[in-house]
């Protein structure tokens, strides 16, 4: 009990934290000062300021939210898009091995590799780094979903309900959302957050996600790369942030899956 | 003969779909390489349209584009000035990748299994240390870790050798994760084997420590690796792409991320056509090689 309060806590004081600095500071952010350009960081700017004099702590914080809320919403693409998937291949009849092939074909291709092939197909924003995500994403969802789906069918748990008079709607609704999908879906979707944090800050590190003025904590780390042993705090904070919140990821899956009795089920893995 | 002979085939028609995939995909963006933000003369604009053949259906470009696969290598990049074809540029690229992380693998690997061998011999507290650390390993991705490196190569005294910030470091950040992965399962395995019956069996016919260990525990301890090698290598050829970029290594990763901003259509499909063939064949071969060796 006291861990699951802890855990809210602190996954209660990074959202309020992350939302108020966000829009606190966007303002802050767009002010250009360049009498006050590459200072250190002091009280007055506590990250330090940029090229162009910006508060540096507002960058940052401005490139951890624009890379959560792509996680966030790649997630629910990824999730979405897997269903329609799986349920499109469960009603294919004759034809399901065409999907089961093309699933094939797309699951053994590094994730990184299919964000690439969809980064080319999509010009520059937040669009081509959602889309990336998902494209790189979704067969892992459409895999967990028809298979579910599939141990749940072929499950004498299935036939028994059935027996006792559940309609269809029923079947698919209570007992197979609540004791099938719902206490593994937990485990997916708190597993595969890390993994879709880093495809994102590696598409923005390597130039093929997000572009000024919007940035990724990945696009801040490729910008200020050059800058690395001249002016350090520009390097060093967004590799802090990223970081921190991946371990805050990891953290929350593992957790997950300990509490739902998963406690060996690894932490997935991308580049 | 009719399984390589299938094998063969399989591996066509799943290269041309990959590459029509690409193909389609890129052409499906709004604008091309022709258009930048000084508009071309038409006149130019046409004369390259029709040396690239931009100006055809893309169902045409696309039979044009695996035509050339023979005579001219899917044809030249559109913004490299390379005197080489897109296919050999991207062979080039792709070797330099492809030996340094089979290298960073190999011994990697080797390392893991050696490591895992000593360890039985290692005081409690040495043995504790290497697994944090391997568990570390683990968990730490592969751009957070090159980008520590990148710290630490650039605090790093002048007087240090080239050698360190060009092969070491980077080869320790995309090396540390399969080193750890194959340390904790073999480690973990010989563990677990030295419970078992038949090792007592043996310790008890008076085998001596090496025989022992060679033919009743390193054997049984290695054969998990075998469902592992491939995805491990598939992350290390992936992370490839992160430890070239940020140590600014030659390889594909710089090609390729180079041709997606410049919209070099030839380039970008002549390489993701290189990387996936290789992934397919790799992945047909080692089914095969576990189907001969655990029939």
């Amino acid at each position: 009990m006291r861990k699951k309060i802890c855990f809210f806590l602190v996954l209660l004081t990074a959202v309020l934290f992350l939302f108020t600095a966000y829009s606190m500071i966007w303002k802050m952010n767009s002010l250009i000062y360049l009498e006050s350009r590459l200072q250190g960081p002091s009280w007055h700017a506590w990250f330090g300021t940029d090229f162009l004099g910006r508060d540096y702590f507002a960058r940052v914080t401005q490139a951890t939210v624009i890379t959560l809320g792509s996680v966030f919403i790649s997630f629910l693409g990824s999730t979405l898009f897997g269903a329609a998937y799986a349920w499109l291949w469960s009603h294919a009849g004759h034809f399901k091995f065409i999907f089961e092939q093309c699933l094939n074909f797309f699951i053994f291709f590094p994730q990184l590799i299919l964000a690439f092939i969809f980064s080319a197909g999509i010009e520059s924003g937040m669009m081509r780094v959602v889309g990336s995500l998902i494209f790189a994403h979704w067969m892992i969802f459409a895999q967990f979903f028809s298979t579910q789906q599939q141990v749940w069918l072929e499950s004498p748990l299935h036939e028994s309900a059935k027996n006792l008079g559940y309609s269809n709607f029923e079947l698919r609704g209570e007992v197979f959302w609540k004791m099938h999908l719902k206490p593994l879906f937990g485990i997916l979707l708190r597993t595969q957050w890390p993994s879709f944090l880093l495809t994102e800050s590696t598409l923005s590190f390597l130039g093929v996600g997000y572009a000024s003025p919007y940035v990724g904590l990945g696009s801040l780390l490729g910008e200020n790369g050059v800058a690395l042993r001249a002016h350090p705090h520009l390097f060093l904070f967004p590799l802090l942030s990223l970081f921190c919140l991946y371990g805050l990821l990891s953290w929350i899956s593992k957790k997950g899956t300990q509490s739902t009795g998963f406690s060996n089920l690894r932490k997935p893995w991308i580049a | 003969m009719r399984k390589v002979f299938l094998g063969l085939v399989q591996f066509i028609v799943l290269f041309t779909v990959l590459v029509f995939v690409v193909f389609i995909l890129v052409h499906l963006v709004p604008g091309g390489p022709l258009d930048r933000e000084v508009a071309l003369d038409p006149q130019l604009k046409h004369a390259l349209g029709e040396k690239y053949h931009y100006n055809k259906g893309i169902l045409h470009q696309f039979f044009l584009f695996i035509l050339s696969f023979k005579e001219e290598g899917f044809g030249y990049g559109t913004a490299t000035q390379s005197p080489f074809s897109a296919l050999e540029l991207s062979w080039r690229s792709f070797s330099n990748s492809l030996y340094f992380s089979g290298a960073v693998f190999l011994i990697s690997v080797m390392l893991g299994i050696l490591w895992s061998g000593l360890s039985l011999s290692f005081p409690r507290l040495v043995v504790r240390a290497f697994l944090f650390l391997s568990e570390w390993g683990n968990a730490c991705p592969v751009l957070v870790l090159s980008l520590v490196c990148l710290c630490a190569l650039a605090w790093a005294p002048s007087k240090v050798p080239e050698f360190f910030g060009k092969e070491l470091l980077p080869a320790f950040a995309l090396g540390l994760r399969p080193w750890s992965v194959v340390f904790q399962v073999v480690y973990r395995s010989q563990l677990e084997s030295q419970k078992l019956p038949y090792f007592f069996y043996a310790q008890a016919k008076g085998l001596s420590p090496v025989r022992l260990y060679f033919r009743h525990l390193f054997l049984n301890s290695v054969l998990p690796l075998l469902d592992l090698i491939p995805v491990l290598f598939q992350n290390v050829m992936a992370g490839a792409f992160v430890v070239e970029s940020v140590f600014n290594k030659p390889g594909i990763a710089r090609l390729l991320v180079g041709s997606i901003l410049n919209r070099d259509y030839p380039l970008f499909v002549a390489c993701i056509g290189l990387y996936g063939g290789f992934f397919i064949l790799f992945q047909s071969s080692m089914k095969r090689l576990k189907s001969y060796l655990m029939p």
